[in-house]
């Protein structure tokens, strides 16, 4: 039962990250590709952490370790992304034509 | 035209088939659960509890039968960071005075086709600049002001609230993760990953805060005794063994119980030594690097005080 429900949350992060790699592909600009390489990590990498989690137990020497990467790896990686997006766009680096909200550019010009 | 369509899909499925090939290939050659150690590992694991009292057979052998290659490596290592150092160390302040970048200015213009060239700056920069030596000595970090949305040149010397929050947040953790890695003998490798992961705490602060904020704690004299202290406890850890059991490397210390922090004893003397010599010698290297930065004179005061004789 515990293992099926560690597969099944491993499943999940594993669907997220196939959607992932996908729009990293597809997408047509900078900061659509920045999202979705941070689902991927988000929403990829951390619940097959606490897949490990859920069948090897909290406290055990596993589902410890898998926990603290969960939780540096929550707190980082969108602190990164919104560094890399922020220097992206202070370098000016263009949005696809046909995006439809540009927040800052409002906010200047209005 | 359809050709062309295809090519892509084509090389992709290919390449894709190819690594799944080599994966393949790999997974069935692993060795089996019963499958014979090698020589090494078999004398590692042998010699791990018994001798060292340690459960960690790389530790036993990083750090225990092969302690003479980590001693090298670190010296190679200690080495690396001198010459790093020593190329590119700011300018030294001289006791005597020696003209010669006035004697040189003559030539330089002529190389250089007029001042003007080699002065231009563009007035942000310029002005940048004038602002980083003005708060050279004090005063916090200072934030991001410009807008996102604006063109200028960022002046900030800290990352956003968002960076600085989340750095701050993970900091504490993962300086104690790295200094766990060692302090525990368990983690293969001991003092050298959590020596890296240090240096990986630093930089993250580096990052949030900037060059300034963390040279004010991080100081470079500190980190070059911390790191010469290092080196003397390897040095003489190692060269205890030769004297008193008539082999280097030899265990000279008491054994603590088994998977305890003192279990090990040279092994994790060593480790920890390791621990002191990687990271502040990887930090200094990084800091050398980071604080290059331009170096040139400044010609109007050199003018001011000593062309007046000329």
């Amino acid at each position: 039962m515990r293992d099926a429900v560690a597969v099944a949350i491993a499943a999940v992060g594993l669907c997220f990250s196939l959607s992932g790699v996908v729009g990293i592909l597809r997408m047509p600009d900078l900061y659509t590709r920045v999202q979705c390489s941070t689902k991927n990590v988000t929403m990829g990498s951390i619940p097959v952490l606490i897949a490990i989690v859920v069948a090897k137990g909290p406290v055990s020497p596993y589902g410890s370790r898998a926990l603290l990467v969960a939780f540096l790896l929550f707190v980082l990686n969108p602190v990164a992304s919104h560094a890399l997006t922020r220097a992206a766009y202070k370098r000016g680096i263009e949005m696809a034509p046909g995006s439809v909200v540009d927040m800052p550019r409002e906010r200047r010009e209005g | 035209m359809a050709r062309a369509d295809l090519h892509r899909p084509k090389l992709g499925l290919l390449l894709v088939a190819a690594v799944a090939t080599c994966l393949g290939a790999a997974v069935f050659t692993l060795p089996r659960d019963g499958a014979p150690l090698p020589a090494v590992a078999r004398y590692a694991m042998e010699v791990a509890i018994p001798k060292w009292h340690t459960t960690e057979p790389v530790n036993e052998i990083v750090y225990g039968t092969r302690g003479f290659d980590t001693f090298g490596e670190t010296f190679l290592l200690l080495a690396a960071v001198v010459g790093v150092v020593v190329i590119s160390r700011s300018k030294e302040r001289r006791r005597t005075v020696l003209l010669e970048d006035v004697l040189a200015s003559e030539e330089q213009l002529g190389l250089r086709g007029g001042r003007a060239r080699g002065g231009q700056k563009s007035p942000e920069s310029a002005a940048a600049e004038q602002e980083e030596r003005a708060d050279d000595s004090a005063g916090p970090p200072r934030e991001p002001h410009s807008r996102v949305g604006s063109r200028e040149p960022e002046r900030a010397t800290a990352m956003t609230v968002v960076v600085r929050g989340g750095i701050r947040a993970v900091a504490p953790v993962l300086a104690v993760a790295g200094i766990y890695l060692a302090a525990w003998g368990y983690s293969p490798g001991g003092g050298f990953p959590a020596g890296a992961v240090l240096t990986g705490v630093v930089l993250l602060a580096y990052v949030a805060y900037g060059h300034r904020a963390v040279s004010r704690i991080v100081r470079r004299n500190t980190l070059e005794n911390l790191e010469m202290l290092g080196a003397a406890a390897i040095i003489g850890l190692e060269v205890a063994g030769l004297v008193l059991k008539g082999s280097f490397s030899a265990n000279v210390l008491p054994l603590g119980q088994v998977q305890t922090i003192r279990s090990g004893g040279l092994l994790q003397a060593f480790s920890a030594s390791e621990l002191i010599e990687v990271s502040t010698g990887l930090t200094l290297v990084i800091f050398a690097f980071l604080s290059m930065g331009s170096d040139w004179t400044e010609e109007e005061s050199h003018d001011d005080e000593h062309g007046r004789g000329r």
